[in-house]
């Protein structure tokens, strides 16, 4: 008798206890969209698509979902997997691709045929022209991305490099 | 006096004055043969050029324009556009976009149109820029300030071998009192506080003489100590306020300016002449004529030094700016700037600070002697071991980069070194993360756009669905007769 109130009670214990766990588990899952925010919040913002996804946005949920690495975003460099390493609890790793320095699209004027093609490329809007009149970049918002090159016909787009920013020396 | 019992701010230093040449009356530099002015600080952009190589300007004119709230600059002589592109410059990265005029017009002053009645623009306009060293644009502090509860001109100067403000009010005390008049009546302060130094005894007389029975502005003579010439070193000493981290004087309703920029918001204002030449300190025992010199704003340093009998044989280092927060320069192309107070030929006799980095003994005298109320050595540390955004919690951005840390430490460890370091990276971090926050704007917006028009497209779709399938029936009517018209011939 003694042993079969015990079962019972035990029994009730630990069914109390699982289900307790299955409620807090629901109840307290990881919000994955909080994390999607807090990394996009880390990248660099130039919607480049170096890393193998549309934007930053996509990489972040591509992160969360497990299927990319922390080390993809090319413009971020070692500072972007470092501070995903420290957000994500994942070790450090050195970045995928070397990011090279700071560019510039640069449209040549006089060959430039007035498409629009590049226009719709443009993810920040920094292209500005209208059909058949010459096309030109906002230096400032270009984010480098290489985007527009591709779908210019007559290949009139370069890269310029920007002048390196100069860093403090440590001490 | 009323503030002989004046709160003292915390920590600062007893250093000795060292200010050689400053009893000599000032010198004016004859024109050098040529003046350069920045366009960049640190490579970022701050003013943007609107004059052309080969061009020539005229004494007064604007060059460049000043970005955002940036005063303008204006040739301080006349002559030829040279060159535009990279010079050596005085700030940390080693070269910066500069103007250069080669001077050759002397007769005809630029005649600025007097259509701006705003002060702060105007003084703006006018280039004027704080000239106690951190060249601060005046017309935005005068603007944030609005009419200050407290208005303190600081005449204080307490970094040693510096006497230029001391020379200014000792030659121009009568101007001076003039200036603070008329600009007290533009910008209506509750109270206005001369603040000075009781050791430059013959600036301190000459003030005494020129305000006379004045008593609208009071004059502090306070007792000397480092770094108390600093804004919210003297706001703390004068009237006992504490300026909040990461806020402004203006904040508490007081403005501060330095004697030189009320002097040079003065011509401004009342003359509408733009800011082109300053009083600079030259000292230390590198020049055998130590003194003040009037040096046109743009003109090397090199130019200055030789004028004042330059030894470059026994110099070893050449300074912008005071012992304590100066900063050494490698070339002596480097041109003066509205900020530079001071160029110092210092040699082995100026006890060079020579750091040698033992390791930190603990001994927390940093931390007695910092104005700000930090804690050198625990920022110290957290910078060495990487962990700047500690160090920022800790009060990195508060450090006034004052040098009395580095001065006291007896394991001779860079200190100021360390923590301006620290605060360039903070800097660039953040203009980072307001450059990625501007592009995700810019992505945002095309999205909204992009969507907007989609909802239009499809909006307009639906409507010429729907406008085909509710037709007027009489025209069907007709159609349908049509049809059949057209069938019967057919089957015919």
């Amino acid at each position: 008798m003694e042993m079969i109130s015990a079962l019972i009670v035990m029994g009730a214990l630990c069914l109390s206890g699982g289900l307790a766990l299955a409620w807090a588990a629901r109840k307290f899952a990881g919000n994955e969209n909080a994390l999607v925010v807090q990394i996009e919040e880390l990248l660099p913002q130039t919607q480049c698509a170096q890393c193998g996804y549309p934007g930053c946005k996509p990489y972040a949920e591509a992160i969360v979902a497990g299927e990319a690495d922390i080390n993809q975003c090319q413009p971020g460099g070692e500072r972007v997997v470092k501070a995903l390493g420290q957000l994500l609890g994942a070790d450090y790793r050195p970045p995928a691709k070397v990011a090279e320095k700071p560019m510039v699209a640069f449209i040549r004027e006089a060959e430039c045929i007035g498409c629009t093609l590049c226009i719709k490329a443009c993810p920040v809007d920094c292209i500005i022209g209208a059909p058949k009149q010459m096309h030109t970049v906002i230096t400032a918002d270009c984010t480098g991305c290489t985007l527009c090159i591709p779908p210019c016909p007559v290949n009139c787009i370069d890269m310029e490099m920007l002048p390196p920013r100069w860093q403090p020396e440590r001490p | 006096m009323m503030f002989g019992l004046a709160k003292k701010f915390d920590g600062g230093l007893k250093l000795p004055p060292n200010k050689h040449g400053a009893e000599a009356p000032s010198r004016i530099l004859p024109i050098p043969e040529s003046l350069t002015y920045y366009l960049t600080k640190n490579i970022k952009e701050t003013h943007q050029c609107i004059v052309n190589i080969g061009e020539t300007v005229l004494f007064g004119q604007s060059i460049a324009r000043g970005l955002g709230h940036q005063p303008d600059i204006h040739a301080a002589y006349g002559g030829v556009i040279e060159a535009i592109g990279s010079k050596a410059g005085p700030y940390d990265a080693p070269e910066e976009q500069a103007v250069i005029i080669r001077t050759s017009e002397y007769k005809n002053v630029y005649k600025h149109d007097d259509k701006i009645k705003n002060k702060s623009d105007l003084l703006k306009s006018m280039g004027v820029a704080g000239m106690g060293g951190a060249a601060f644009p005046t017309g935005e502090k005068v603007q944030a300030a609005g009419a200050p509860r407290v208005w303190l001109i600081n005449g204080v100067e307490c970094e040693p071998m510096l006497s230029c403000d001391q020379c200014l009010m000792r030659e121009q005390a009568d101007k001076l009192v003039q200036a603070i008049r008329y600009l007290a009546a533009e910008i209506m302060p509750g109270r206005v506080i001369l603040a000075l130094e009781s050791d430059k005894a013959d600036a301190v007389s000459a003030m005494r003489l020129a305000l006379g029975d004045v008593t609208d502005i009071e004059l502090a003579c306070l007792p000397p100590r480092y770094p108390q010439g600093g804004e919210k070193q003297l706001i703390q000493t004068l009237l006992g306020l504490e300026v909040p981290s990461g806020t402004h004087a203006a904040h508490l309703g007081i403005l501060v300016l330095n004697v030189a920029t009320v002097m040079a918001a003065f011509d401004a204002l009342a003359y509408h002449l733009p800011l082109t030449h300053r009083l600079v300190t030259v000292a230390g025992q590198g020049v055998s004529a130590p003194g003040n010199v009037w040096v046109p704003i743009g003109a090397a340093l090199k130019d200055v030094l030789d004028f004042c009998g330059y030894d470059g044989a026994a110099t070893l280092r050449v300074t912008v700016g005071g012992p304590m927060m100066g900063r050494a320069v490698n070339s002596l192309d480097v041109a003066v700037t509205k900020g530079t107070s001071a160029i110092l030929a210092l040699t082995a006799a100026d006890e060079l600070a020579v750091y040698s980095a033992q390791p930190c003994i603990r001994c927390g005298v940093c931390t007695e002697v910092c104005p700000a109320r930090l804690q050198p050595e625990d920022m110290y540390f957290n910078i060495r071991a990487g962990r700047l955004n500690r160090t920022r919690e800790t009060g990195l951005m508060d450090c006034i980069a004052c040098g009395a840390c580095a001065y006291v430490c007896p394991s001779e460890i860079p200190l100021v070194a360390s923590f301006l370091y620290a605060q360039q990276i903070c800097r660039i971090e953040d203009e980072q993360k307001a450059r990625a926050a501007y592009i995700g704007d810019l992505v945002k917006a095309r999205d909204a756009r992009l969507a907007a028009r989609r909802s239009v497209r499809m909006g307009k779709s639906a409507s010429r669905e729907a406008a085909a399938r509710t037709v007027d029936p009489a025209a069907m009517e007709k159609v349908d007769a049509a049809r059949e018209k057209a069938r019967s011939k057919i089957d015919k």
